[in-house]
C-alpha cells in the first residue's frame, strides 16, 4: 500500500487526543515518516481533502458537526474512533441527564436558542466506524491507536484485549482498591482493558474510560458497590462518568 | 492598495487549539468589522458539576482541556481545599508546583515550535520542518518528551492526570527517577535552549504595539504560577477570592464562549502579562534568555507573547531542577495513609456547606474555579474562567487596532498575519466554550 | 399457603428497560392483589431461576426481551422460542436465556413455563422505563391475568416437613 493519506479531525472534546498524538514523540517521527498526513487542523494550515484514513476526536454535540462527520465519513475509506469521546461520548454525555432548556438558559440566558447545542454521543451513532481506540486520553499513551494504524497498514487485524481491566491489574500486582485501607470503588470489573489498568496502579480508581467489556458483569459489580455502602443515584452516577450510553448487547 | 475592499472568513483557524474562525469586512480602505467567532460547540461543564459529589471535580473538570488537564485539575482541587479549609503538606505543594511547571512547559513547547515557529519559517506546519529544518523538530519532540515525562512522572499520566487529588498525591515519584529528569533537564538547559533561544532571535516579529491592562497572578515568594493574588496594572492588586470584582463573563452571540471583561476595559492574561508583572523573579537563565531575545517589561506587542512563553519555558526547566533537588536532598515522605481524598472514596467525609475559589496560573493565563458545595458533599454551584475567555476580547480589540495599520498589504497578507495574531495568544478554545452563570450586559 | 402458579419479574432496575419485568410484577402486585398466584421479583437472579422454575407447577416469566419488533411490543414466548431469540450468551452470568438451555441439557423440558415480554427500547444506566415500554405495562400485566385465571391450578398447604412438593412426587410418580 503506498503511503496511506491521513486526516485528523476533532468535534466536541478537550483535544487532549489530539495532544497526545503529538505527544507520541519517537513514535510520532515514525508516523510521519509511514503515513502522509494531509489534514491536522490543530497542527497544520494545509487542509486537504484526499485523505484515506480518518481519525476522529470529539463527541457529536451539535447540528452542524452531524453534518461534517457524515461528510468526513463519505471520502474516507477507513474510520478510526479516537478516545473516549468518539467511542462512547465520554463526559459529555453527563450533560444529557439535564434539562436541556434548563442548562442551555443556565448558560446562554436570554439567548439560549441562538446556539446550536444537541444531546451528546459518540459519532457511530451517525456514522460506521471501523476501528476504536478507547481511552480518555487514548490508552497507553497512543500505543493502542499507533497498533491499529500498524495493523491497518500491515493489512491485518489490531490486536484488541477483550477482558475487564482487572486482568491486567492483577498482572500488574496490584492490590485491589476495594481492599485498600481506606477503599475505593472502581469500574474495573465492567471496563473493558487495554491501558494497563493506568489508574489503579497509581492507587486511584477505575473510571470506565475505556467504555464497558463486551458482556460486562453488571449484576456482580452492582453488588459489590453496595456491599460498600454505595446507593443507587451514586452508582449511576458513577457509570454515567463515561458510559451514560450503552449499547444495547442482547 | 489602500482602496481595497474585502470580506474573508477563514473557516477554522488552523495551529490554535479548538475551533474558531476569523472574520474580516473591509471596504474601500476601511476595516468594517473584524472578529473571533468561537465556534467550538458548547460543552456545559457547569451544570455538569452541578449534583455530583465534590471529589469528582477535579477529574471531570480536567477533561475540559487536553493541554492544561494538570492546571484545571490544580485549580478545582484548590477551589475545593478552599471551601473545606483544608492545608496541604509542604511536599505536596511543592510536587504540584512541579506537575504545573512541567505542564506549562509542555503546552508552551507545543505553542511555539509546533504551532507558532511554523509561521516564522514560511511552513504550513510543523511536519515539512521535519524535512527542512530537522534539528527544529527533533528538538521541539525532545524537549515536549521531557515535560511530558516528568507529568507523567509526578501526576501519573499526561494529559489527564491520575496521581494528583485532593489533600496529597494517590502516587508518589521514587528519588531515582526523579535523578534521572533532573539530569535530562540540565542537559536541555545546556543543549537545547541555547539553539532555541538563537533560533526565536532571528526570527523577525512583526511590529505591532497596544498597551492595554495586563492581569496576572503575583506572589512575593516566586514567579507565580501555583499561588498568589491577583494583579491588574490598570485597577491594581486583589485577593483572588475577589476575582468577580474584576471580572464578568458575558455572552457574545457570534460566539460560544463568553467574553469575560473587566469593569473597565477588556485586559489581557498569559505570559507576556506575566512577564510584564513578574520578570524580576525569574529564575537567572531565563531572565538571561529574555536579555537575547531582546524583551523587556513592560512590552506591549502581543507578538511577544510567544518570545516571553520561550522565556518562561526556560524559567520552568530550572524552577523543576530547583524543587526536584530539593526533594532529593530531604527525601520524599509517604503520606498517602493520613491525607487525601478521592473522588471514589466509598465514605466522604463529613462537611459543611461552604465555598472557595482556587485561581492557577496556566499555559495561557489565569484559570478560576469557584464551587459551592452543600451539606450532602454534592456541588451546588460551579464557575470556571477560562484565561482564552479573558483574552478573547482583547484579541478583537487588537485585531480591530492592527487592520488599519496592515491595510496596504495583499489580502493574503492581512489574513496571514491576523491569523498569526490571533495563533500569538496560544488561545485554547475548548476551555473557553465551557460556561455558566449568566451575568450579562445588553 | 402454596401457591403452584408463580409470576416472575426478572431485571435489571438500574438499566432503564432491562428492568421492566420488575416494575411489571409490581404493577401486577398493585393492581391485582387477588391473583391465584405467587408473584415474585426476582431482580437477576442467576441460578436461583432454576430454582423457581422447578418449585411451581406452572411459572410466568416477564422480561424484557428483544424480539426485534416495534418499541413495546407485547409478546408470548415458549422457553425454545426464548433462546433461538438470543445472540449470544453470557459467560458468567445466567439469565433467562441460559437457565432455559442449562435446564434442557439436563433433561428439563420446561414445559411448564412460559415468557411474556416487552421489546426494550433504552437499554442503559437509568431508572425508568423509556415511555413506549411504560405504555405498555398495563396491557401486560392484563394478558398475563387472563392468562392465569384461563389456567388456573390448585392452592394446596406446603408439605410441613419440607419434603418434595407434591406435585413433584406426583409427577414422578407418574414417569416411574
Amino acid at each position: 500500500m503506498a503511503k496511506p493519506k491521513v486526516g485528523f479531525f476533532s468535534f466536541t472534546s478537550c483535544e487532549g487526543c489530539q495532544l497526545i498524538v503529538l505527544s507520541m514523540a519517537d513514535r510520532l517521527l515514525e508516523l510521519i515518516d509511514a503515513v502522509e498526513i494531509v489534514n491536522f487542523r490543530e497542527a497544520s494550515t494545509y487542509k486537504g481533502e484526499d485523505y484515506e484514513i480518518a481519525i476522529i476526536e470529539g463527541a457529536i454535540s451539535t447540528v452542524r458537526e452531524i453534518d461534517e462527520v457524515t461528510k468526513i465519513r463519505e471520502k474516507a475509506k477507513i474510520v478510526i474512533a479516537l478516545g473516549a469521546c468518539s467511542c462512547t461520548g465520554g463526559v459529555n454525555v453527563i450533560k444529557n441527564f439535564k434539562n436541556q432548556n434548563i442548562i442551555r438558559k443556565e448558560v446562554y440566558g436570554e439567548q439560549a436558542y441562538e446556539f446550536d447545542t444537541i444531546l451528546a454521543q459518540p459519532i457511530d451513532a451517525i456514522i460506521h466506524v471501523d476501528y476504536y481506540s478507547r481511552g480518555c486520553p487514548p490508552s497507553r499513551d497512543g500505543d493502542e491507536l499507533y497498533e491499529i494504524v500498524t495493523a491497518i497498514i500491515q493489512g491485518r487485524k489490531p490486536y484488541i484485549i477483550n477482558a475487564p481491566v482487572c486482568v491486567q491489574c492483577k498482572m500488574q500486582d496490584n492490590v485491589c482498591v476495594f481492599h485498600k485501607e481506606r477503599p475505593i470503588a472502581c469500574l474495573g470489573p465492567v471496563t473493558r482493558a487495554g491501558c494497563d489498568a493506568a489508574c489503579p496502579s497509581v492507587g486511584n480508581a477505575c473510571e470506565g474510560c475505556r467504555g464497558l467489556v463486551d458482556d460486562p458483569n453488571l449484576t456482580a459489580h452492582e453488588k459489590t458497590l453496595r456491599e460498600n455502602g454505595l446507593e443507587t443515584p451514586e452508582i449511576l452516577k458513577y457509570y454515567r462518568m463515561y458510559n451514560g450510553l450503552m449499547e444495547v448487547q442482547k | 492598495m489602500h482602496m481595497q475592499s474585502f470580506e474573508s472568513n477563514v473557516h477554522h483557524i488552523t495551529r490554535v487549539e479548538g475551533h474558531g474562525n476569523l472574520v474580516v469586512d473591509v471596504k474601500n480602505g476601511e476595516l468594517k468589522e473584524v472578529r473571533l467567532d468561537i465556534v467550538e460547540a458548547p460543552r456545559f461543564f457547569e451544570p455538569m458539576l452541578a449534583g455530583r459529589r465534590f471529589p469528582e471535580a477535579p477529574h471531570l473538570t480536567a477533561r475540559i482541556c487536553g493541554i492544561c488537564s494538570i492546571g484545571h485539575t490544580l485549580a478545582s482541587i484548590r477551589a475545593i481545599e478552599d471551601a473545606l479549609a483544608i492545608q496541604p503538606t509542604e511536599q505536596t505543594i511543592i510536587l504540584r508546583k512541579i506537575a504545573l511547571e512541567a505542564e506549562i512547559l509542555q503546552s508552551h513547547v507545543l505553542h511555539y515550535y509546533f504551532l507558532a515557529a511554523p509561521d516564522f519559517v514560511g511552513a504550513p506546519s510543523v511536519f515539512p520542518l521535519a524535512i527542512s529544518h530537522p534539528e527544529v523538530v527533533k528538538r521541539a519532540v525532545k524537549l515536549k518528551k521531557i515535560s511530558d515525562d516528568i507529568c507523567r512522572e509526578v501526576a501519573g499520566r499526561h494529559p489527564q492526570p491520575v496521581s494528583i487529588q485532593i489533600d496529597g498525591f494517590t502516587n508518589l515519584p521514587k528519588v531515582a527517577d526523579i535523578q534521572v529528569l533532573v539530569d535530562r533537564m540540565k542537559e536541555a538547559l545546556s543543549q537545547d535552549i541555547p539553539p532555541t533561544l538563537d533560533f526565536f532571535a532571528s526570527v523577525s516579529i512583526p511590529a505591532f504595539e497596544r498597551k492595554t491592562d495586563y492581569v496576572a497572578l503575583t506572589s512575593p515568594d516566586e514567579y507565580a504560577f501555583y499561588s498568589g493574588t491577583l494583579i491588574s496594572s490598570e485597577t491594581g492588586e486583589i485577593s483572588a477570592r475577589d476575582y468577580r470584582n474584576k471580572v464578568k463573563e458575558e455572552v457574545v452571540l457570534h460566539s460560544t464562549a463568553k467574553h469575560a471583561k473587566g469593569p473597565f476595559n477588556p485586559y489581557m492574561v498569559g505570559a507576556l502579562a506575566r512577564f510584564n508583572h513578574n520578570s524580576e523573579q525569574l529564575m537567572p537563565q531565563a531572565k538571561a534568555a529574555a536579555e537575547k531575545l531582546k524583551l523587556k517589561a513592560p512590552n506591549y506587542n502581543p507578538f511577544n507573547i510567544t518570545i516571553a512563553q520561550v522565556v518562561e519555558s526556560v524559567h520552568n526547566l530550572e524552577r523543576m531542577v530547583m524543587l526536584f533537588e530539593g526533594l532529593i536532598k530531604t527525601g520524599l515522605k509517604d503520606e498517602r495513609a493520613e491525607r487525601g481524598v478521592q473522588g471514589w472514596s466509598t465514605k466522604l467525609p463529613p462537611i459543611k456547606k461552604s465555598w472557595g475559589v482556587g485561581a492557577v496560573e496556566v499555559p495561557r493565563g489565569v484559570l478560576f474555579h469557584e464551587y459551592k458545595i452543600d451539606d450532602d458533599g454534592l456541588i451546588a454551584n460551579a464557575n470556571c474562567v477560562i484565561p482564552t475567555n479573558q483574552n478573547l476580547a482583547n484579541i478583537e480589540e487588537d485585531l480591530r487596532a492592527y487592520v488599519p495599520q496592515i491595510l496596504d498589504k495583499s489580502k493574503e497578507e492581512i489574513i496571514f498575519l491576523l491569523e498569526m495574531l490571533v495563533r500569538a495568544y496560544d488561545p485554547c478554545i475548548s476551555c473557553s466554550s465551557h460556561l455558566l452563570e449568566v451575568e450579562f450586559v445588553s | 399457603m402454596f401457591h403452584k402458579t408463580a409470576v416472575i419479574g426478572i431485571g435489571n432496575l438500574l438499566l432503564k428497560d432491562e428492568g421492566l419485568g420488575i416494575h411489571a410484577v409490581r404493577l401486577l402486585k398493585n393492581r391485582f392483589p387477588e391473583i391465584n398466584a405467587e408473584i415474585i421479583d426476582a431482580g437477576t437472579p442467576g441460578f436461583g431461576l432454576y430454582d423457581l422454575f422447578e418449585k411451581y407447577e406452572k411459572v410466568v416469566v416477564v422480561d424484557a426481551i428483544n424480539m426485534g419488533k416495534h418499541f413495546g411490543s407485547i409478546g408470548k414466548f415458549t422457553p425454545d422460542q426464548v433462546v433461538a431469540l438470543t445472540k449470544s450468551f453470557s459467560l458468567h452470568d445466567l439469565g433467562l436465556a441460559e437457565v432455559i438451555k442449562l435446564g434442557q441439557n439436563l433433561g428439563q423440558d420446561f414445559s411448564h413455563v412460559i415468557i411474556w415480554g416487552i421489546q426494550p427500547k433504552e437499554i442503559a444506566f437509568g431508572e425508568d422505563l423509556t415511555s413506549e415500554v411504560k405504555n405498555s405495562l398495563i396491557e401486560l400485566v392484563e394478558l398475563i391475568v387472563d392468562h392465569v385465571k384461563a389456567s388456573p391450578t390448585i392452592l394446596r398447604p406446603e408439605a410441613s416437613d419440607g419434603s418434595p412438593s407434591p406435585s413433584k412426587m406426583e409427577r414422578a410418580l407418574e414417569t416411574a
